[in-house]
């Protein structure tokens, strides 16, 4: 497990690389996002639903992206936001486009659309992560789903405890709420304390 | 010469602290904060020469820390240093009175250039 350390070294480099995401996003809706401390933290693997979404019960339906990215480090970016927002993010992205499609009608824009912000944030993020640790990431295609459950099975992936880092995308003016997960697997854990020593070590 | 450096992580303030040249750290007495609420209480009572200031924290966050803080002291210099690189965040720093505001992880060159302006 991860010792207070070298929790709190990943905590600020993360803080640091979601920072140059959010930023991406932010300046291209000429808006502002509330940054929040990211929350870290290990769980075994059938745990990660509940870790991620929430009680089952009551859980609305929500658009959940998931893309794989590999290299030194591998590991899966999870984007969800609620219906509602992602609505609002819609609107948004057409106000910024010039052209407006009614949204109920058009759920494959807002798909894309909403691939599309998952993709600029997890890759600016985990870019920016492996830049700090002096690694290379390269990333899959994204894949979005609705629904109120995450479909992968972690377990047949060979996962046995998983490391959430979870932060949170918000614009509070346009009621945009969306968050974001970075799991990591089993065998991630020895060398991400590994780079992360090696860092500390470095810049203190 | 008195340096405050607030941030929420020992990591954050380590940087900084490296990253002040050894002349200057030695000559000065250095002082740190994990949090906003604690940034305005530090400042009160050392009224420090030049602060460091991070944006994204528990408890109260540096917007509102800079905000309380120039308000008592209108003079108070203070660099934000920062993840939060949005182009709005910049400006509002800015307007809060912040007099420069530093991307996450700070150079050491600029820190030593920062503490000469004040030397």
């Amino acid at each position: 497990m991860l010792d207070n350390e070298i929790k709190e070294a990943l905590e600020e480099l993360i803080n640091i690389s979601y920072g140059s995401a959010t930023a991406a996003i932010a300046d291209l809706f000429d808006s502002f996002a509330q940054l929040k401390v990211p929350g870290i933290q290990v769980v075994p693997v059938e745990e990660v639903e509940h870790a991620v979404l929430g009680k089952n019960d009551h859980r609305p339906d929500l658009y959940i992206t998931t893309q794989m990215f590999k290299g030194t480090f591998k590991g899966e970016i999870l984007f969800v936001i609620d219906k509602q927002s992602a609505y609002n993010m819609q609107n948004l992205i057409c106000l910024l486009e010039k052209v407006c499609i009614d949204q109920e009608e058009n759920d494959t824009e807002k798909r894309q659309s909403i691939l599309e912000i998952a993709n600029i944030l997890g890759a600016s993020c985990i870019g920016k992560l492996a830049e700090l640790l002096g690694s290379v990431v390269s990333f899959l295609p994204p894949n979005i789903e609705l629904d109120n459950r995450l479909l992968m099975d972690r377990e047949k992936a060979g996962y046995s405890k998983v490391l959430i880092i979870s932060t949170l995308l918000e614009f509070e003016d346009e009621q945009i709420t969306g968050h974001l997960f970075i799991l990591f697997d089993d065998e991630i854990f020895v060398w991400l304390e590994k780079s992360l020593y090696a860092f500390i070590e470095e810049n203190t | 010469m008195k340096i405050l450096i607030v941030d929420d992580t020992k990591l954050s303030r380590a940087m900084i602290l490296k990253r002040i040249p050894d002349n200057v750290k030695n000559s000065s007495k250095i002082f740190q904060g994990t949090n906003g609420r604690e940034a305005v209480e530090l400042y009160k009572e050392i009224k420090p020469d030049i602060t460091f200031l991070d944006l994204t924290m528990p408890e109260m966050d540096g917007f509102t820390a800079l905000e309380i803080i120039r308000a008592h002291d209108p003079d108070a210099l203070v660099y934000v240093v920062t993840a939060d690189i949005q182009a709005k965040a910049r400006d509002r720093v800015l307007e809060l009175g912040a007099k420069g505001i530093e991307r996450k992880p700070i150079d050491e060159g600029r820190i030593a250039q920062i503490l000469d302006t004040i030397r």
